[in-house]
């Protein structure tokens, strides 16, 4: 790694600090703005006194102004303690190390898979312009983009449910997962993969794949192109040394806002295809208005957002040697 | 991530639009027509089969595991788990209903009714092998359920008129419970169970009580929590599933001489809706289901070629029900509503009249999809304290004398647009509220409303969030008419705060220090010779003068009680569920077995 990239790593996370500040103090004041807290829901049980709550309540700091609340919160959080969640009795690192990785995996693969497609077939569109290759691919390209991802997910569970389930219903995990050997938990996992992972990349897949075609449709109507075309080069080569590597760059730029568009995703994919991620967690700590679980989450996906951009970064600058980072 | 809390916020919202109340109900003209419950599978509590030993049983449910803890569990997605983990000393009868002995083999009540003492089984173990004692029992009551720190429900349990029930030790094996006054809930007292004191003690003693709150949460190695359930925790996986394994020290077996439970493990897979457990249902993968009305359709006809039966399980036990709001704003800390509202609410004719709109009859058949019972009264049906008579003296659907009724008190369309008028000239215009994400209850108000408008009473029906509506209820108490629930049980006893009129949830006007009203004066009566005592007869007459009293007063008008039930495999035996948290598919699973 050469000095200037090393100089953009740490630029990028000091970055980091007064980022998740603001977006904390965002995150307080909303929940502060929905009316309830934590305790709300057992308003209505009859077996819980209401001087027993207002006692919890204060036992939890939630009588205090968000501010409070926020100021104690951000104090803690320097010293590594990001609290304990009322909904789930635990603390929040705990809950969500329990969630993060399965959010990772399901992410990179669907952003594997979203790229795998794409870019194949944003050049096949380009090469094979206005005929019938190019016009299936934006056929199901515009399928991709207008089809809502949780509605996609509910209507493939259904209809894998109701032709003989070939593929699982959801979740993670099979019940038999811990007894499996090796090879058997890892195609126990590609199997409940499959679901998730497809939704979840079909709508940047769509995208992408315009995107891809027509950088190469720029390209290859350059004149260094007509160039390499009249050395008499193979048009294989043409396509694939010359045109694709100068198409790509933007593709890689567009990775960052890709991970961040992957990261809001996959909560709601998660949901309805049962993946245990860290989106079913949030939202549960919105629905039960948990300060310190919603904020640990939200530190979470800040960090991994701004892990992805600095990558993204980093790919360009040895992909494109023209471009210099400061 | 601002990106997806947008996202989320979008989403929400589309949601809130999607399911607005924008519901046409069209009323039945032919309501006399068969029930589809007579379709249903019976339910036989007479006996339990005999089991054998072996196999699985998978069901979902919708909400995570919250904690291990059964201190501080709440909910019942938490409780469904623990309730396996940790017997009672006494417990009902899954069959009968009726108190029988659990970690006690027997009790005695002593002449004044005041003192229960408890005569525990010897050879008692937990889990980990150690010993089961009185004394334990009595130190968890005092030391965690007596605690403040500690976020237990079960404190209020112990609480008779503001004081403690006592639990004193006698010897190892037996301990007493004097209660301060003769209450009828003296069982649901003796039913408190023991937490490992070897396990509790050093933690006690190390962080003080408040670290009880977090202990065995959804973050601790399951193989560390003792339990003297029939069940332990054998795996867990976060928002997936928790896997229940048998614990071999559990203390009873079956009328053969055979240990329980019966299965080796017994599954709760954690989903998302109720769509995706149909989902999964259907497509092989769980071995029940609680139906919706709405499921039936779908189920009905794969019963023969999917190999299981549709059970109707019975009226659940919860409630449904319209409040009017009569409490008066006074002085500044005080909240509530003003005139000419409170004046509307607080008439027992235009309340009564309310009651006549509302038509169970097509709430049933139209938003139920016919699984519905009418419900009149709070005391849930099956309950030996149900009155009989609550039936006939509701007031049902009858628009016609709504409009008597509502003439008789001055309340008419004086400029013929269509809305009444009280004498003041006020145009009678209400709002009702309910919580909005709930389908059956969006469905009912839109039908009420428009009920209601047709006799010329205009009600703005207006779900909003389920917090934003508790706030109103319990803090604000800025509300008119709200269309809510609560959850029900056998014995009504548990309702301390809710049908007096000092409880919190005495939702007209909660919290008075003594009765407003002469008939809340008469409620409080019948609540107190309903449960200061353990005379039967007594408990019978003074619920039915409770009955007779909602009924006629009309704080609440009950909508329906949806028919529960459940669709299990034919290959699972000894399908015996009661529709009550706690004696579901889940709470009688140390008796399931796989034929």
């Amino acid at each position: 790694m050469s000095l200037s990239l090393l100089r953009l790593v740490i630029r990028r996370l000091l970055n980091v600090v007064p980022i998740l500040a603001v977006t904390l103090a965002i995150a307080f004041w909303l929940i502060q703005l929905a009316p309830g807290d934590p305790y709300t829901e057992y308003a209505l049980n009859p077996d819980i006194r209401a001087e027993d709550l207002e006692r919890f309540r204060a036992n939890f700091g939630l009588d205090k102004p968000w501010y409070v609340q926020f100021g104690r919160y951000l104090w803690n959080a320097a010293q590594g303690d990001f609290g304990f969640s009322q909904t789930f009795k635990a603390p929040v690192v705990a809950l969500v190390s329990q969630r993060a990785a399965n959010t990772l995996l399901l992410s990179v693969v669907s952003l594997l898979l979203a790229w795998g497609f794409s870019v194949p077939a944003g050049i096949i569109a380009a090469a094979r312009q206005y005929r019938w290759q190019d016009q299936s691919i934006a056929v199901l390209a515009f399928f991709g983009l207008s089809i809502p991802n949780f509605f996609l997910a509910s209507l493939i569970l259904f209809a894998i449910a109701s032709t003989g389930s070939w593929l699982p219903i959801g979740g993670m995990t099979s019940i038999d997962h811990p007894d499996m050997t090796l090879l058997g938990k890892t195609w126990d996992l590609a199997k409940h993969l499959v679901v998730p992972a497809l939704v979840l990349s079909t709508a940047i897949t769509a995208s992408l794949t315009r995107i891809m075609r027509a950088n190469m449709l720029e390209v290859l109507g350059q004149q260094y192109t007509t160039t390499a075309r009249a050395k008499g080069l193979a048009e294989r080569v043409v396509l694939l040394k010359h045109a694709l590597r100068n198409a790509v760059n933007p593709m890689i730029t567009i990775l960052g806002f890709n991970i961040g568009e992957i990261l809001s995703g996959a909560a709601l994919v998660e949901f309805v295809t049962g993946w245990p991620g860290l989106g079913k967690l949030i939202l549960a700590g919105l629905l039960n208005q948990d300060p310190f679980l919603v904020s640990g989450s939200v530190v979470y996906g800040v960090v991994l957002l701004m892990i992805g951009n600095l990558l993204a970064d980093i790919l360009l600058a040895i992909t494109d040697p023209r471009i210099r980072v400061t | 991530m601002k990106r997806f809390l947008a996202v989320l916020v979008v989403g929400a919202v589309a949601v809130v639009a999607w399911t607005g109340p924008e519901v046409e109900v069209e009323p039945l003209a032919d309501a006399e027509e068969m029930s589809p419950i007579d379709l249903l599978e019976p339910v036989d509590h007479s006996a339990w089969e005999r089991g054998r030993h072996g196999g699985r049983f998978v069901v979902t449910n919708i909400s995570d595991a919250k904690t291990f803890n059964p201190v501080v569990a709440k909910e019942t997605s938490t409780t469904d788990i623990t309730d396996r983990m940790f017997a009672g000393i006494v417990r009902r009868s899954q069959l009968s209903l009726e108190w029988e002995p659990g970690l006690a083999e027997r009790w005695e009540i002593s002449a004044d009714q005041k003192t229960i003492t408890l005569f525990l089984r010897s050879g008692l173990v937990w889990s980990d092998g150690d010993p089961i004692t009185a004394d334990e029992v009595v130190w968890s009551v005092n030391e965690i359920y007596k605690n403040e720190e500690v976020e237990t429900s079960t404190r209020d349990a112990l609480i008779v008129g503001g004081e403690f029930a006592e639990f004193e030790l006698i010897d190892d094996l037996t301990y007493r419970i004097v209660l301060p006054s003769v209450y009828a809930g003296i069982f649901e007292i003796a039913s408190i169970g023991p937490m490992p004191r070897h396990i509790f003690e050093p933690l006690i003693e190390a962080e003080g009580a408040a670290a009880v709150n977090s202990f065995w949460g959804v973050d601790t190695d399951v193989s560390t929590i003792v339990g003297n359930g029939p069940f332990l925790i054998g795996e867990y996986v976060p928002s997936e599933r928790v896997v229940m394994v048998p614990n071999p020290n559990y203390y009873e077996q079956d009328e053969w001489g055979q240990q329980l439970p019966y299965l080796d493990e017994f599954v709760i897979e954690f989903v998302e809706d109720q769509d995706t457990s149909l989902a999964r249902f259907v497509a092989g993968e769980t071995d029940a289901l609680g139906l919706r009305g709405e499921d039936y359709g779908v189920l009905v006809d794969k019963q023969e070629s999917d190999n299981f039966l549709i059970y109707n399980v019975g009226p659940a036990s919860s409630t449904q029900f319209i409040t009017f709001n009569q409490n008066p704003i006074e002085g500044d800390e005080d909240g509530g509503i003003e005139p000419p509202a409170l004046t509307w609410l607080s008439n027992k004719s235009f309340r009564q009249a309310m009651a006549h709109l509302i038509d169970r009859q097509t709430i049933i058949n139209n938003i139920a999809f016919g699984f519905g019972y009418p419900q009149y009264s709070f005391v849930w049906t099956v309950s030996p304290y149900y009155w009989e008579g609550a039936a006939d003296a509701a007031f049902k659907y009858d628009p016609e004398r709504a409009k008597e009724l509502l003439d008789s008190i001055g309340y008419r369309d004086r400029d013929g647009d269509g809305v009444r008028e009280d004498p003041d000239g006020n145009k009678i215009e209400l709002i009702l509220n309910t919580n909005s994400g709930n389908d059956v209850r969006e469905q009912i108000g839109e039908l009420f409303s428009q009920e209601a408008k047709a006799v010329g009473v205009d009600v703005t029906f207006k779900p909003e969030a389920f917090n934003e509506l508790v706030t109103r209820l319990v803090a604000s108490y800025d509300w008119q008419m709200i269309l809510i629930g609560l959850t029900g049980s056998v014995d009504p006893v548990g309702g301390a705060n809710v049908y007096p009129s000092h409880g919190s949830l005495h939702m007209i006007e909660p919290n008075q220090e003594s009765p407003r009203r002469d008939w809340e004066a008469a409620v409080d009566a019948a609540w107190d010779e309903a449960n200061l005592t353990t005379d039967e007869e007594q408990r019978i007459r003074g619920f039915r003068k409770l009955q007779e009293l909602w009924i006629d007063e009309v704080p609440w008008a009950y909508t329906f009680a949806p028919a529960s039930m459940a669709a299990v495999r034919n290959t699972i035996g000894n399908v015996k569920p009661h529709p009550l948290n706690g004696y579901g598919m889940r709470g009688l699973a140390d008796r399931l077995y796989l034929k």
